[in-house]
């Protein structure tokens, strides 16, 4: 029954998880989980850190029963193996979720950098799940011994190639085991002192070791809850009391660490970062490890599982502050994973994780023959298949399959009716809040950064402009910083000469007249030459505006006619330092005052409280380098 | 030999040619403004921007170019690369979005185009293509700088020397005539020099950033991967073998001790027989 419900209730999660996943997949990254470019690696990389890191009693145990040869713990040769595949294939699972390419998660296997310690993790990855494959392989073969000549010699190889595997599987474990902290070896800028040390390789082995042990108590308590499987009590208890002395050396290798880089103050430290530290260390991690010491503790089921429990968890929030609660306070990022990608971890991990767990040790002996049916309590009660007619034998499988399927299909529709509608359709831009202008009709702007500023009446721009609509006209939303527009965007004519000549009117005008070639009436180009503003004649030639006065005063030192800009206005700039500018230069010699037309004789101080006169910035305006210039 | 960008900030106006230029030359998209977006304008669609310094100043922003690059040696599949020209280069047709090197960029400088459902990697490559194929002389933002606060130069050397000129002439301009980029991390190859702190660039809050290149740390653990895995392997055979012939030799013993039990025992039941 428990299991029954148990399935039912992961199947609904995974029904759930999957549409998530379809989601993530059609929608990408940004749609559906809340990573963003401060915080590249979320919720995601903290779990596959601490799944790895649960899946070490994969070779923890295979070296105890293999290599140190003590027999009694042969009963958890299989059940930790198997342990240590499902971790691995989930790791690369999650692997695919997370990568932005996910098709692309071979290019390892060709395109080398044996700088990264992210490649040497895909590489000890792809090489041990090979080892743990093989090495569980044989669980599976012998259930076709019998009827297969294949599997049968393909399980003999296997079972004799046992101990190259094993040590080369140790050996790959050592390494990316280790590489995994390596991976924030690089980072001192985001993750917190406490968390941070250039031996984070060493930390992250030594707790993984003690999390494969914990992890391995722990299955076998949850075996037995589910199935009634007998529990090898003297082997776990002597695993806590490993377990304790691992975790100490864990603890004492990092308090070591701290004092010897000398960032022990940060112990004391008022912030949530220490506080995270403490309540790994002390209630998660040393209490359990002390009273693991106690034989009462190891004696008692219920607080052995516990313990060894808890010890899970303290490395699990090991993992989940190395990959990203550590880097909060240095970072400043707002994260907090959204709940697609938390139904997506649930329904991978213990959502068809565990199913494939269930499947295993339902239908092959994970649990070899030492660890019979516990008699006390038998609650075993797998489904029966009768092979030769293909039929599911009793009532309870039936309605196991149905109520799983039923599960699922619910968990899967409820789960993309309440989708997000970014899931469905795709990032959208988030809405920006529009606030009227601070400080009144008539702002202050600094429109160059030059220290002096002019007043701007934003209410005559907006009238003038068309009020509401005219927010956008100037403010652009979508320009870095919210940038307003530049006054010299619209008032051209401030700085650059402008056009006054209406070409288009004038070309209407003369063909209204009745002239055949527009263009020629004026540009004479003698028929080879673009037509320009050089060919073209003067407003006072002959037909046209003779006689006419030109809004010009008399006697004015603006050329109206400059070679440069025929028949345009001078800017606003121009005029008032063709007026100004070159009187004082005219000046300069009489008065005897060199630097009489430099620009900080007329523009001193402009706003009382601004930054200091011209005059005194004037060096910024020397030559530029020699790289660029015209 | 290799290309180097000098921004002194005293001469930008924040005018923004530097940004347009950018999307110009790389061909980028509309800027859009999505929940992943931050403050500094840099994003999938953006390569540079120009932020505001808590003064209030512009500051141009876009990557540093590192000598020794975080990114490039975190990359596992060496998607992106350190020219020897200097400009750090990303090839998205190798990439498959690990986002490693966004985490050890300890300028934060690469951005994700988190929008797309088959994202890449968004990082200015100070024009290299474009300059390879010989199509341009510089960069498209330098070459757009209408105050020359952004200047490109063929050697590093080149534009410290620029540098150390424009703080000579100008003394007393420059804060603590220091050149952003000279040492911090092992160098890099767009240099700021500046008349406010420029730590804030460093990310939020400001973390200094030591003058030993990021990858040292990491690579010094990777040089040890390879003894490690033979000195585990060979320990563990070792152990293995050592233990297999304890277990032989006390089999062996055990088995002798019992011959010789069954003999004596045998002898007795004879001579009790006889």
């Amino acid at each position: 029954m428990k299991v029954r419900v148990t399935k039912t209730i992961l199947w609904a999660v995974v029904g759930a998880a999957l549409v998530a996943l379809i989601a993530r997949f059609t929608t990408g990254l940004g749609a559906t989980t809340n990573l963003d470019d401060l915080t590249p690696w979320g919720l995601w990389i903290g779990l596959k850190l601490a799944g790895v890191a649960f899946a070490a009693g994969g070779f923890t145990i295979a070296a105890v029963v293999y290599i140190f040869r003590l027999e009694p713990y042969h009963a958890l040769a299989r059940r930790s193996v198997l342990l240590g595949f499902l971790g691995y294939t989930f790791f690369v699972v999650s692997l695919i979720v997370d990568l932005g390419i996910p098709w692309n998660i071979w290019r390892p296997v060709v395109f080398w950098n044996l700088h990264s310690p992210l490649f040497e993790v895909a590489w000890c990855v792809m090489l041990y799940l090979t080892v743990l494959a093989l090495e569980f392989a044989p669980v599976v073969l012998e259930k076709y011994r019998d009827r297969s000549k294949l599997c049968d010699l393909a399980y003999r190889f296997l079972k004799r190639a046992v101990i190259p595997l094993v040590i080369f599987g140790i050996g790959l474990s050592v390494l990316h085991q280790s590489s995994l902290g390596t991976l924030f070896a690089i980072m001192p800028h985001r993750l917190h002192p406490l968390f941070y040390t250039p031996i984070i390789n060493i930390q992250f082995f030594v707790s993984c070791v003690a999390m494969g042990l914990a992890a391995v108590i722990v299955e076998s308590y949850i075996a037995k809850s589910l199935y009634g499987r007998k529990v090898n009590d003297p082997q776990l208890r002597q695993l806590g009391l490993v377990l304790s002395w691992v975790v100490w050396l864990f603890i004492v290798i990092r308090l070591v660490d701290l004092i010897v880089r000398g960032d022990a103050a940060y112990l004391i430290e008022r912030s949530w970062t220490c506080a995270l530290f403490w309540l790994e260390m002390v209630p998660l991690l040393l209490v359990p490890s002390l009273l693991l010491q106690l034989e009462r503790v190891r004696r008692s089921r219920a607080l052995l599982g516990v313990m060894a429990f808890t010890v899970v968890t303290g490395f699990v929030v090991n993992r989940m502050s190395v990959a990203g609660l550590a880097s909060i306070a240095a970072t400043g990022t707002d994260y907090v994973p959204s709940g697609l990608e938390l139904l997506m971890s649930l329904g991978l991990v213990p959502g068809i994780a565990v199913l494939i767990w269930m499947f295993l040790v339902e239908h092959y002996e994970v649990w070899q023959p030492e660890s019979e049916l516990d008699d006390r309590d038998d609650r075993f009660d797998p489904p029966v298949w009768d092979r030769p007619s293909g039929v599911w034998l009793g009532d309870s499988a039936l309605a196991g399959f149905k109520s799983s399927s039923l599960a699922f299909v619910f968990g899967a529709a409820l789960s993309f009716a309440l989708l997000p509608g970014d899931a469905l359709f795709g990032a959208s831009a988030s809405p920006a809040p529009v606030s009227m202008p601070r400080g009144g009709d008539v702002l202050l702007i600094d429109g160059d950064r030059a220290g002096s500023r002019v007043s701007f009446d934003h209410k005559r721009h907006e009238d003038k402009l068309g009020h509401e609509e005219s927010c956008r006209l100037c403010h652009h939303m979508a320009v870095p910083l919210d940038k307003d527009t530049p006054c010299w965007c619209c008032h051209r004519d401030m700085w650059s000469p402008t056009e006054i000549f209406d070409h288009d009117r004038h070309v209407a005008v003369i063909e209204r007249q009745g002239g055949s070639e527009p263009c020629d009436a004026c540009h004479h180009t003698g028929g080879s030459e673009p037509r320009d503003r050089r060919n073209a004649a003067g407003c006072s030639s002959e037909g046209c505006h003779v006689g006419e006065s030109v809004l010009v005063v008399e006697g004015s030192r603006i050329e109206l006619d400059d070679p440069k800009h025929p028949r345009a206005a001078v800017g606003y700039m121009d005029a008032m330092h063709g007026l100004c500018i070159d009187c004082h230069k005219e000046k300069e010699a009489e008065l005897g005052k060199p630097r009489h037309h430099e620009c900080a004789t007329c523009h001193v101080e402009i706003v009382s409280g601004a930054r200091a006169p011209l005059e005194a910035r004037r060096p910024r305006s020397e030559t530029g380098g020699t790289g660029s210039q015209e | 030999m290799s290309f180097a960008i000098l921004t002194d900030t005293t001469k930008c106006t924040g005018c923004e040619r530097c940004v347009d230029a950018c999307v110009e030359q790389n061909q980028l998209g509309p800027d859009i403004r999505f929940r992943w977006r931050e403050d500094d304008g840099l994003s999938g669609s953006r390569y540079c921007s120009v932020r505001l310094a808590p003064t209030g100043q512009p500051v141009r922003l876009q990557c540093r170019h590192c000598l020794e690059p975080a990114c490039v040696s975190v990359c596992p599949v060496g998607a992106l690369a350190k020219t020897d020209a200097g400009p750090v280069i990303y090839d998205r047709d190798i990439c498959m979005g690990c986002r490693y090197c966004m985490m050890a960029c300890p300028y934060r400088i690469p951005r994700y185009m988190w929008e797309r459902s088959v994202p890449y990697i968004s990082k200015c490559t100070m024009c290299f293509d474009a300059i390879d194929r010989g199509e341009i002389e510089q960069p498209a933002c330098t070459a757009a700088c209408p105050e020359n606060a952004t200047l490109f130069f063929r050697s590093r050397d080149e534009a410290l020397t620029e540098a150390r000129r424009r703080m000579a002439a100008n003394p007393g301009t420059y804060f603590e005539n220091r050149i952003w980029g000279e040492h911090e991390v092992g160098g890099t190859s767009v240099l700021y020099i500046s008349d406010i702190d420029l730590e804030f660039l460093a990310g939020d809050p400001p973390k200094p950033l030591g003058d030993e290149p990021m990858p040292r740390v990491t690579e010094r653990i990777l040089s040890t991967v390879p003894g490690t895995f033979v000195t585990v392997c060979v320990v563990m055979g070792g152990t293995y073998a050592l233990l297999k012939r304890r277990d032989r030799v006390m089999a062996e013993e055990r088995d002798a001790r019992s011959a010789v039990d069954r003999t004596e025992t045998t002898d007795r039941q004879d001579g009790d027989g006889s």
